[in-house]
């Protein structure tokens, strides 16, 4: 019943935590727009349609929660921002998928470093728009993972970096409270890998009483 | 019954003579009865803006000093919109009228405009034939009481 149920890419779709995906798709060719909102709703996806990047970066600001996915055309000869520049910003909050005629490499490696999760040919086949849905779980895996890591590393280097100062009997006035740990933590986040690394190993000698010897 | 004869002639002479790709063909299995329309308006949309890039072009094209860049621009606007709608000789010619932008052809890139004009509207008068067959084809199976 199950397997049933997943069998269409609507049914996946519908069964995303939270209700059916949200995509905002931003295309300015009007008949591609059209096309491109009929396969998606098609395939079960909630579609808000825009026709420039301009329009479809207001969209995301007027509503923050409202999406799940972006897609957005890379080249456009009207006004305002283009795809590379929508990008940047929509990127920080949602997985995007960038799409264009016959590009070089170059213009979709270029695509992938500035942040897009996918990076597609017009006109998109069937099955690559039925299979968007992927690009959404695992970015909230990716988000989720690193999440849990960022909160247990800031939790270890805030506790070696109390032990080193009670250690050392540094006078941390005004860094006891939940201030001043907040204040090392922000420290802490601003430091390197290999500072970090070094505060560890200096932490362990101390703590075995080696340092200096 | 004439109609849907005619119609399938039509889109089978279309298909053969390269007018018009498979992608075409994946627009049309859109439609449904959800979307009974979904091919008219795609085609219209398409019709729409193509005649406003041409336009676009020819204005760019009869200016002493032509910018190539802007012009390949809109070639590649046209070329994009093309492929989406499975409109093969447009965006055929569409892939030869940009390499004329890129050498900054301006004999090339209007013997080339002239070209691709020729093959837009041949679509489009095919287009709207096609169109006009379907609402007969429909008005016959569903007709107005």
């Amino acid at each position: 019943m199950e397997n049933a149920a997943f069998a269409s890419g609507a049914g996946i779709v519908q069964a995303y935590p939270g209700g059916t995906m949200r995509v905002l798709a931003v295309e300015e060719d009007p008949a591609y727009l059209t096309a491109l909102t009929e396969m998606l709703q098609r395939h079960g996806y909630q579609v808000t349609a825009k026709a420039s990047p301009e329009e479809g970066l207001r969209a995301l600001q007027d509503n923050l929660e409202g999406f799940d996915l972006v897609m957005t055309v890379v080249r456009t000869q009207g006004p305002g921002i283009d795809g590379f520049e929508f990008l940047k910003h929509a990127a920080q909050r949602y997985p995007v998928i960038l799409f264009s005629g016959v590009e070089p490499e170059e213009t979709k490696m270029r695509g992938m470093l500035e942040g897009a999760c996918a990076f597609l040919t017009k006109p998109l086949r069937d099955e690559e728009v039925r299979n968007v849905w992927q690009h959404v779980v695992a970015r909230r895996r990716l988000n989720a993972a690193s999440g849990a890591d960022a909160r247990g590393s800031d939790v270890v280097a805030v506790r070696q970096d109390e032990t080193v100062a009670r250690k050392r009997g540094l006078d941390d006035s005004g860094e006891g409270g939940s201030d001043g740990r907040t204040a090392k933590k922000n420290r802490l986040n601003s430091w390197s890998e290999e500072e970090l690394h070094a505060a560890f190993v200096k932490a362990v000698e101390q703590l075995r009483g080696t340092e200096g010897n | 019954m004439a109609a849907a004869m005619q119609l399938n002639t039509l889109m089978s002479n279309m298909f053969a003579t390269g007018l018009l790709d498979d992608q075409f063909q994946q627009l049309q299995m859109l439609q449904d009865p959800s979307a009974p329309d979904f091919v008219a308006e795609v085609v219209t949309l398409f019709c729409e803006d193509g005649e406003r890039i041409i336009g676009e072009l020819a204005k760019l094209l009869d200016k002493p000093a032509v910018d190539f860049d802007k012009v390949d621009a809109f070639v590649h606007q046209l070329k994009g919109s093309s492929a989406s709608v499975g409109a093969q000789r447009v965006k055929n010619t569409c892939i030869q009228f940009r390499e004329f932008c890129q050498g900054k052809s301006r004999d090339g890139c209007l013997k080339t405009l002239d070209a691709v004009r020729n093959d837009f509207y041949d679509l489009r008068s095919k287009f709207q034939t096609m169109l006009q067959l379907e609402q007969q084809v429909q008005a016959s199976f569903y007709p107005k009481q």
